[in-house]
């Protein structure tokens, strides 16, 4: 759990379900945009960024309890401060675990770097692998978590540059092993508006990547490598690049999407104060009519009648049948509401 | 959302697994922006935790998913071993025994259907009507898998009926959701499960029919039953009831031209002439018509039916009882628009339309379509704390995306005891899953050790055998030692065995490794040894092990002083059991380190880059020096005795 103001603030759930402050402390002299969690497997790991123009990796540590078999004292030591950024730190996400332990950021002024610790168990070092400079301010950033192999490590980058003629606002970069470096392979020319927020949904199996995008709307997006078009240099394959969904239902700026574990349902939630949840459908049949609860289904018009086994993810339909409730909640006096 | 700040902020969410949403107030700021002051800090503003509401895990259902979920792999077992033809019968029969306790007679094309009911409750008392068939299923017997979801309705009405508000209605519910699984259930056996030779469904379909519309049957045996036996009196036949005729269209609608029969001969006229050409050849005025199949008088009836596909059905039968599976798509469409139309469709309607659909591409899409919600139930039922396994047993069974979905969602269950992490590990191993497996066991691990529990982190550490985890345990374990010169969970580390293995590859003769601590855990098993040999009275053992300890260079530099000091408590028995040799080695050990100065135990261990900790040494340095002076004035003493001795043998 993260907070925000100049602080960051860690909560941890007993087990009867109940949150309780385990953290807090200052993290930056500026405001701290974002929060992020490192893999379990690395330890209790947690990285912000700043205003202050750095990002900082913190981990948790439990000292010696006074009486064996209590546990003892746990508070958060900073472990490395990232401080190359000349300008504010917009997004901070640690990589897919089987890279390794690395970290990427990206700058207002355009630049995304990408951190490694060579030494797990030594979280006070990390040297800096790759910087790449796009031309835009940059926003956020989103790792794509796949699972597979044989797809090369990508990343997606957001910007939030207002000119619409200055092109397309997200770009992927992609590791070549050939000449060991990032290089971008492709700028998603169809979204002109400023990106504020990116996600690359987690792959369990499918052929295609998904990266949802919050802009003045929220977008899907489908990336399918192509075979048997790979870059002589690089060893890249090109990728087809389709716009699968875009859905203005928040009739305001999104803000701000979130894919859940197994990559199937999208929250989205934006200005007016809604969180809206997207699932995929699977739609083998032609026709869908629209059912009773006044919903409208996506309708037939681009999907064929049989379906072939690459595009499965055809349309996407809101979901209006789960009813959702209130767990529990949270609050601290202190607490700010925005990072 | 509730929250101070409605008007300010807007929301976001983020997901925490597996399906719970974290929601919270959010106002987005750009990089671009100066850092402007917080205008509405500090505040009370929440972030809430949002779980969705899921019916199926209610728990008058668990029995229900459980005893499906065995169907389910049942269901498996045979498709994957019998023939085509064999499976099929099986699971026909399964499921039928999966639809409730009564026994069907199949029947070939023409002939009319025996259904047999049991009463379930007070609402539905189906009617008997003999007539031979020509196959028998024998009637399940109690034990088996039968009557899932018919006992699972029956347990939810009689819960209904003692519940209150609010749980009432969501009983209702679920009775209403159940039923209808049932329904559509039986449609797709028809469509899916059952070989009809010739693909003539039209018998089953109306078997489908009758057998959920079941009032107008219920009306012919009520009045059947209240015996109109004297004809003679005009007027006084069954047609006063004021549903006869009704009840009539509607046998005929679905036909059961038996019961029709037996309608109107209680009708006072039966015995006239028109009624016995009407009974010869079952024809009435209304009825005529529709047995010729005519539109008009179809349209008349249709108000008689209360959904399109009855409507479907008793056209069908009187229009084209030959027709065949994929060819309801179409009748479906015509009877949809004479009723309601397309925009006017609930849901048991579409998914009806879906599954007649589907059967035109049954062979393209259903493994897929299969998968795809299995996926989704299996992912759903991994979100239950109990129902896990039942998911993970369902996305076994999905070829493509299962694996990688469990291998998702394992590491992310909660481990809050012991039997569920065993668990999860023990699924996790099952199929190979061994990233699972050490993340899970390093995950116990770490949890262990914070908890101050280090032999149970020890065991955890065995598991993944994560060298380096245990090294690092070892390393506490030895620090603890030198703090209150007790093991803490001796037992365990007597009894290590091979596992000490785990983090040492040399023998314990071997050269000291580049790593302390990889070696550290054989350390500790072969310096338990020491101990046990040391509290049997085996000394000269004892010592001959210390020794070799020693000169391989196992032991962390911490641990010196006190390998040592057991020396002396050695030395100072009157038995020589060090000879010179040994002595000549405690010396220059004790030599090294005073030389090399004695090592604070607690930074030892930490890289060089962290900040030192809680810097205390554990003991103070004239403390040290005295130690250090008893064990050289003990070693030396030994050293003279032992020359002396060896010089007299």
């Amino acid at each position: 759990m993260k907070m925000a103001g100049y602080a960051t603030k860690v909560w941890d759930q007993d087990e009867q379900g109940n949150w309780y402050m385990t953290g807090s402390w200052k993290a930056h002299s500026g405001s701290v945009w974002k929060v992020t969690w490192a893999h379990p497997e690395f330890g209790q790991v947690v990285a912000t960024c700043s205003f202050d123009r750095t990002a900082c990796v913190w981990e948790e540590i439990v000292g010696e309890g006074a009486v064996p078999g209590e546990e003892g004292l746990r508070h958060w030591v900073r472990r490395t401060n990232l401080v190359d950024s000349r300008t504010s730190v917009t997004d901070v996400k640690f990589g897919p675990k089987s890279m390794g332990l690395l970290v990427a950021t990206c700058s207002a002024d355009g630049i995304v770097r990408i951190y490694e610790a060579p030494d797990i168990m030594n979280l006070a070092q990390w040297t800096l692998q790759h910087e790449m400079t796009l031309k835009l301010s940059c926003s956020c950033l989103s790792w794509n978590p796949s699972f597979n192999r044989l797809h090369p490590p990508m990343l997606a980058v957001g910007s939030d540059d207002t000119n619409s003629s200055s092109g397309g606002k997200v770009f992927i970069y992609e590791y070549s092993e050939n000449t060991h470096r990032w290089a971008k392979t492709e700028t998603l020319s169809t979204v002109t508006d400023a990106v504020h927020d990116i996600s690359f949904a987690p792959n369990l199996g499918r052929s295609f990547h998904l990266l949802a995008i919050a802009t003045k709307d929220v977008r899907i997006v489908t990336l399918k490598p192509l075979p048997d078009s790979s870059n002589a240099q690089s060893g890249l394959m090109k990728l087809d690049i389709q716009m699968t969904a875009q859905f203005d239902d928040h009739y305001s700026i999104v803000w701000r999407v979130c894919w859940n574990i197994t990559g199937t349902i999208l929250a989205s939630s934006g200005d007016d104060g809604c969180v809206r949840l997207w699932k995929g459908q699977f739609l083998p049949f032609r026709v869908l009519p629209v059912v009773g609860d006044g919903t409208q289904a996506q309708g037939d018009t681009a999907t064929p009648a049989i379906q072939t086994p690459s595009s499965v993810v055809a349309g996407l339909n809101q979901t209006s049948t789960a009813r959702y409730y209130k767990l529990g909640t949270i609050s601290n006096p202190n607490q700010v509401p925005w990072h | 959302m509730p929250g101070a700040v409605r008007q300010v902020a807007g929301g976001a969410a983020m997901w925490t697994p597996i399906e719970n949403l974290v929601v919270f107030r959010y106002k987005h700021v750009t990089g671009h922006l100066q850092e402007l002051p917080n205008k509405s800090a500090p505040n009370e503003a929440k972030i809430h935790e949002v779980r969705p509401d899921i019916l199926l895990f209610d728990p008058m259902i668990r029995k229900l998913i459980n005893e499906s979920n065995g169907t389910f792999l049942e269901g498996q077992k045979l498709m994957a071993k019998a023939t085509m033809s064999e499976a099929r019968s099986d699971l026909l029969k399964m499921s039928k025994q999966y639809r409730g306790h009564r026994h069907f007679f199949y029947i070939i094309i023409f002939v009319v259907v025996l259904i047999i009911f049991s009463q379930v409750n007070d609402d539905r008392i189906f009617c008997r009507w003999a007539l031979p068939a020509r196959r028998v299923y024998p009637i399940p017997s109690e034990g088996t898998i039968r009557a899932i979801i018919r006992a699972c309705l029956e347990n939810l009405q009689k819960e209904l009926e003692r519940a209150s508000e609010p749980r009432k209605a969501t009983l209702s519910s679920l009775v209403s959701i159940f039923y209808n699984i049932e329904f559509l259930w039986h449609l797709c056996e028809i469509l899916y499960v059952d070989a009809v030779p010739g693909d003539i469904v039209l018998p089953q379909l109306l078997e489908w029919i009758r057998f959920h519309f079941f009032r107008c049957e219920r009306r012919a045996t009520a009045i059947i039953d209240a015996s109109y036996i004297s004809m003679e009196t005009e007027g006084n036949g069954a047609e006063s009831e004021p549903e006869y005729w009704e009840t009539m269209i509607g046998l005929v609608l679905q036909g059961q031209l038996e019961a029709t029969r037996a309608l109107l001969r209680l009708h006072s006229a039966a015995a006239t002439e028109p009624f016995r050409s009407a009974d010869f050849i079952l024809k009435t005025m209304p009825t005529f018509s529709l047995l010729c199949g005519d539109k008009e008088a179809f349209s008349e009836v249709k108000s008689h039916c209360e959904t399109w596909y009855q409507y479907m059905a008793a056209w069908l039968l009187y229009t084209e009882p030959t027709v065949k599976s994929f060819d309801l798509t179409f009748h479906a469409h015509q009877c949809i628009a004479l009723f309601r139309g397309l925009d006017k469709l609930n849901t048991t309607d579409v998914i009806i339309l879906a599954l007649l659909e589907a059967d035109l591409q049954k062979v393209g899409v259903a493994p897929r379509l299969h998968e795809h919600l299995l996926l989704e139930y299996g992912s759903l039922l991994m979100g239950h704390r109990s129902l896990w396994q039942v998911g993970a047993s369902y996305l076994d069974h999905c070829p493509t995306k299962g694996r990688a979905c469990l291998e998702r969602i394992l590491p992310c269950l909660t481990l809050d005891t012991e039997a569920r992490a065993l668990k999860i590990v023990q699924v996790a191993r099952d199929r190979n899953m061994n990233d699972v497996v050490l993340a899970t066991c390093k995950l116990m691990a770490m949890k262990s050790y914070q908890r101050q529990r280090l032999g149970n982190a020890l065991t955890w550490t065995f598991r993944s055998r994560d060298s380096s985890m245990a090294g690092f345990l070892a390393d506490k374990f030895l620090q603890m030692y030198c703090r209150d010169s007790t093991f803490q969970s001796s037992d365990l580390l007597h009894n290590m065995g091979t596992c000490m293995l785990v983090s040492d590859r040399l023998t314990f003769l071997a050269k000291k490794t580049t790593n302390e601590s990889d070696s550290n855990l054989l350390f500790i098993g072969k310096y338990c040894e020491f101990h046990q040999l040391f509290n049997v009275g085996e000394y000269r053992n004892a010592a001959m092990l210390l020794v070799e300890l020693l000169k391989a260079k196992l032991a962390p530099k911490y641990f010196l002083l006190t390998l040592l000091e057991d020396a002396v408590a050695l030395l100072e028995s009157n038995d020589i059991v060090f000879n010179s040799d040994d002595t000549h080695e405690l010396a220059s050990c004790l030599d090294q380190l005073i030389e090399d100065g004695v090592v604070d135990v607690k930074t030892s261990c930490l890289p060089k880059e962290y900040p030192e900790q809680e810097n205390k040494t554990n003991v103070e340095p004239s403390e040290i020096k005295k130690r250090l002076v008893l064990i050289q004035k003990v070693i030396a003493r030994n050293e003279s005795k032992a020359i002396i001795h060896e010089e007299c043998l």
